[in-house]
């Protein structure tokens, strides 16, 4: 034990008294959906054909929707953060939108924009593609929505290192794409990693714009969260051991993108 | 010409300096803070359009402003290496890889051939045994020595040296200062500076900017 030791400035008491009911407000829940599990039932309940289809088709499409957001969100992130272009602050607030309007509003509108008379999705249509109702129409929804997350969390990355680092590369020589591949992104590493798993997480929970925009086809487009919600009409015991495979995986998550003590980067 | 000849005109941080360095030589670029040194630097270098002025650098133009036929070449195609006052070293590669990044232009090709030219920098800026390391095992002296072995690797044709000793422990600065006069030696080199004595010992010339008049009226 160390002997010197600082001396914190402590909230008043009734404050923590307070933060402590924050606390539980929190968690109790969670204990309470854990308390709920009859174990023994558990192995079936989460083997059931449903269960084990809306299992991995989550998988299936949040893996996707992660590896799509990446794609996008790096340059889209880099573009907001870097480039110098008339209503870039208008452009940083909009890409939130799809954090703050209700889901099931982003299922409508993108129910608007893809559907089968959709501003886009009429022409796709006459070429044959669908998308509304597909596997596709649920990465489609989750995209949407956890795009922003990424785009945030490279954002704060972005901001905080600033672009030293990327001149004097530029000043030695390299050409922008060298200075993107050996300097930017693994300076971005740690937002990286964190905004990756955070979109993962986002994508994985996905309700209300998938069920408005692509449905509740077992297979197809219902995807964990779905079945949960279908079950506590039939099996309410069911939907919480369902529900219990999605805090596992976010308390995973929480561990992966925060636990992990950070890379050291002076 | 060989050499440096510029001009760089910024109204609205009151910078109008122009001076020229003969190829070989050092010139200290001196003034009270505020008096526009580092803009002067960061135009050289390709982060700053200035509004007006011009930039040789052995015969060949790196910008020419408010003539009405302007160029610009950006600053990966100048040949101008930075130093900062902070090394700025890239913090995830090693001192080795550090220096080993600018050979691409000075031409060295192949992984081996990087490695031994890497090393043998390190070797003269006095930290060869430092190649495995990475910054944030170095002290802020052997730093800066992998920084001036980086931006020389890289072979430029012109040197901007930003303050380069300012951030250093006391007792260290003589040594670098000391490398710096080596290493420079033959080099077209600006130097940044607030201190007499590092003009002394690695300048051939000092051009003192003068405080510019103040826009506005100074308030009582």
């Amino acid at each position: 034990m160390s002997i010197t030791r600082e001396i914190p400035v402590r909230p008043p008491l009734a404050l923590t008294v307070v933060g402590v009911l924050g606390g539980a407000a929190l968690l109790l829940p969670f204990v309470a959906l854990v308390a709920g599990v009859d174990l023994r039932r558990l192995p079936r309940l989460l083997t059931s054909p449903e269960a084990l289809d809306a299992l991995w088709l989550s998988l299936r499409t949040s893996l996707t929707a992660t590896a799509v957001c990446l794609v996008l969100g790096i340059p889209l992130a880099l573009a907001l953060n870097r480039l110098d272009f008339p209503g870039r602050s208008l452009a940083r607030s909009l890409v939130l939108l799809p954090l703050v309007v209700p889901p099931v509003v982003g299922g409508i509108a993108l129910t608007e924009a893809f559907g089968r008379r959709g501003l886009v999705g009429e022409h796709l249509h006459a070429l044959g593609i669908e998308i509304a109702f597909t596997s596709a129409a649920v990465v489609l929804a989750q995209v949407f929505v956890s795009l922003p997350f990424l785009v945030v969390a490279l954002e704060g990355t972005l901001q905080t290192r600033g672009e030293a680092h990327e001149r004097t590369a530029l000043s030695l020589g390299a050409s922008p794409a060298r200075t993107f591949l050996t300097v930017t992104l693994p300076l971005m590493g740690p937002g990286l990693l964190a905004g990756t798993v955070l979109t993962f997480a986002r994508a994985l929970g996905e309700f209300g714009a998938t069920i408005t925009f692509a449905g509740s086809l077992q297979g197809t487009t219902r995807t964990l969260p779905l079945q949960v919600y279908l079950e506590r009409e039939t099996d309410p015991e069911a939907a919480v051991a369902l529900s219990l495979v999605l805090v596992a995986v976010a308390l995973a998550v929480i561990t992966l993108a925060y636990g992990r003590r950070r890379v050291r980067l002076p | 010409m060989t050499g440096l000849d510029c001009r760089v005109v910024v109204p609205e941080r009151g910078v109008d300096v122009a001076f020229a360095v003969p190829a070989g030589q050092t010139l200290a670029l001196t003034g009270a803070n505020g008096t526009g040194k580092s803009t002067v630097l960061d135009a050289l270098a390709g982060w700053l359009r200035p509004e007006a002025g011009h930039a040789r650098l052995n015969g060949r133009t790196l910008f020419t402003a408010g003539t009405g036929h302007d160029s610009w070449v950006p600053a990966r195609h100048r040949r101008v290496g930075y130093l900062t006052q902070d090394a700025r070293l890239f913090p995830h590669l090693s001192a080795e890889a550090n220096v080993a990044f600018g050979l691409d232009r000075a031409g060295v090709v192949g992984r081996a051939a990087r490695r031994r030219a890497a090393r043998a920098w390190l070797e003269r800026v006095g930290v060869g045994e430092l190649a495995g390391r990475r910054p944030h095992q170095m002290s802020g002296g052997q730093a800066q020595r992998t920084a001036i072995a980086r931006v020389l690797a890289s072979e430029p044709q012109l040197v901007l040296l930003d303050e380069p000793l300012a951030a250093l422990d006391a007792q260290v600065v003589p040594q670098i200062r000391a490398l710096l006069a080596e290493v420079l030696t033959g080099r077209t080199t600006v130097l940044v500076t607030h201190h007499a004595a590092d003009a002394e010992a690695l300048a051939h010339a000092t051009h003192r900017i003068a405080r510019a008049a103040p826009a506005r009226p100074p308030t009582a």
